[in-house]
């Protein structure tokens, strides 16, 4: 998409593409960067919980979110977890998508295609496969009690480790694209050379393919911490309200506290990290490159 | 081993979804391991149940709004950033992209609160429009792929032989692309399906999306009956899949960079 054709407008100015764009960009302002504007003035006022008061401003929410140990437990919980999926993707994924680099034609294909088709299955129903999986009476539990590993059925759900789990599913595919496009950017000709030079396969992976598949290490790690640091639905299906994160206390304040400003607060030190993070590191990158970011 | 190990992956990345579809034929109310006995009888009381049958259809419209719509307005928002070059354009695609790096959630909350201020309230539109926001971004990449991708002169040869700008674009360059626009509104319409951060905050009592409900669902437990909604979910997907796989290639939904390549 970074192939315009200069001149195309056909002398008529600059004001065609404004005009091509104006009800996306309508559309924006109105129903998402006022909002979250507004939302951002709320998020420094007081709450008051008969509703209807006066409000002042206050940083009390943020102080809140970022001082209160409570707070302070589950941002450092979503860190936390999200950094162990961004690692297990991408260990379990990094082989992966090295043998799906090395294949070729319809195998390429296929396994691109398995490796694809889980993302085109509903997030929620993703979620209750590992439902099924962890359930006490489930599938892990059943397979555990068989072998006489374990007496009594575990419980599995509602674990950090049912969460990341569930998570490193759900992001996976996101983990190996991104390797993959790194991978097969690699011209081949570097890995005949080093082994014309007399380096062996370990010692031509470790010196030419992984230095060069580095930025897709750098993508992927980027798109699947941030993917898991705000999930919702993943982390609170399987972890439910005993390993809360970020999201769900976002959700809890909105629809059952009702304490928006809070609330407010909270997404917005989410966002700040997220978009923080994804703003660094396309400075690391060259200008124009934002685009591969979410291939 | 490196094949083995892929494989097994692979396994693993598939088995938790034929699980669930498998724990549907069970007969017992809630799901065990392994299952007793066979029965169809969750799906009869699926597809009896008022409110799923009622989210599955609201569901529909709301994604089929959000695909018509997100198609369009990418489109042109594609058109403007593949073949001009103007001063703020970085910034036009910043801003369009914008929602992709946003918390989704904080689309769904901004969104409430703002409705709230005007008075207006929740409702369909404002969910469709919210749908569309997350949806809009895929939308313009996947179309915007396969504008650059699209040969110029054949739309400019038209002009030459007498067709009127609009004729020219309607008659040759929607044709051409029309891979791209069904890509974008497939990717829309499974993004819209499929949503509930941004649904969550938007739903009535009235009106609640299938995903919203199965996610309220799950708090009392993984029932047999949520169970067949879910092995019906996974039938829609792989009709999806084997659809697009014809029409396109599942690829070109996820690798828009590289797919204008292969094409």
């Amino acid at each position: 998409m970074q192939s315009p054709l200069p001149g195309a407008s056909g002398g008529r100015g600059a004001l065609v593409p404004w005009l091509l764009a104006a009800p996306v960009i309508l559309l924006y302002m109105a129903c998402l960067v006022l909002p979250l504007a507004v939302l951002l003035v709320t998020s420094f006022t007081t709450f008051d919980p008969r509703g209807g008061g006066p409000t002042e401003f206050t940083v009390a929410n943020y102080a809140k979110a970022l001082g209160d140990s409570f707070y302070l437990g589950v941002l450092f919980r979503t860190m936390w977890l999200a950094c162990l999926v961004t690692l297990v993707t991408l260990v379990v994924g990094y082989p992966v998508a090295y043998y799906v680099r090395l294949s070729s034609g319809r195998a390429q294909a296929y396994l691109l295609l398995l490796i694809i088709a889980p993302l085109m299955v509903s997030l929620i129903v993703r979620a209750f496969g590992w439902v099924v999986v962890f359930g006490s009476r489930g599938v892990l539990n059943f397979l555990l009690l068989r072998a006489g590993l374990i007496e009594t059925p575990l419980r599995l759900m509602y674990t950090e480790l049912a969460v990341i789990i569930g998570m490193a599913h759900v992001y996976f595919p996101f983990m190996v694209l991104a390797l993959l496009s790194s991978l097969q950017n690699i011209d081949p000709t570097l890995r005949l050379a080093a082994n014309n030079l007399g380096a062996g396969r370990v010692r031509t992976f470790w010196r030419i393919t992984l230095p060069l598949s580095l930025p897709g290490v750098l993508a992927g790690s980027m798109i699947v911490f941030c993917l898991s640091a705000s999930a919702f639905v993943t982390p609170t299906v399987l972890g439910g309200p005993r390993v809360k994160v970020m999201a769900y206390m976002v959700w809890e304040q909105f629809l059952l506290i009702l304490n928006w400003p809070l609330g407010a607060a909270i997404g917005f030190v989410l966002l700040v990290i997220t978009t923080g993070l994804m703003l660094v590191y396309n400075r690391l990158l060259e200008r124009g490159r934002f685009g591969i970011v979410f291939q | 081993m490196l094949r083995v190990f892929t494989w097994l992956v692979l396994a693993m990345l598939l088995s938790p979804i034929l699980l669930v579809f498998a724990s549907a034929f069970g007969s017992t109310q809630y799901m065990v391991f392994p299952p007793e006995g066979f029965s169809l009888h969750w799906f009869g009381e699926a597809l009896r149940s008022r409110d799923y049958v009622e989210s599955f259809w609201y569901s529909l419209t709301v994604a089929s709004a959000t695909a018509g719509f997100s198609t369009v307005l990418g489109g042109l928002v594609a058109l403007a950033l593949v073949r001009y070059r103007f001063p703020g354009r970085a910034a036009l695609n910043a801003l369009i992209m914008s929602p992709l790096i946003l918390p989704p959630l904080l689309i769904g909350v901004g969104l409430l609160q703002w409705l709230s201020i005007l008075g207006i309230g929740v409702g369909t539109s404002s969910l469709i429009v919210g749908h569309v926001i997350v949806a809009t971004p895929y939308a313009v990449r996947l179309i915007a792929a396969s504008l650059a991708g699209f040969d110029r002169s054949l739309e400019l040869a038209a002009r030459s032989l007498g067709a009127p700008p609009l004729t020219a674009f309607v008659r040759i360059t929607v044709p051409l692309i029309s891979t791209g626009l069904l890509a974008a509104a497939v990717f829309s319409f499974i993004v819209s399906f499929d949503n509930v951060t941004v649904s969550i905050f938007l739903a009535t009592p009235r009106h609640i999306t299938l995903p919203v409900r199965m996610y309220s669902r799950v708090e009392q437990g993984f029932g047999s009956t949520l169970a067949a909604v879910s092995a019906m979910l996974i039938g829609l997907a792989v009709v999806l899949i084997v659809l697009t796989e014809r029409l396109t290639s599942l690829r070109a939904l996820f690798l828009t960079e590289r797919g204008k390549e292969t094409a």
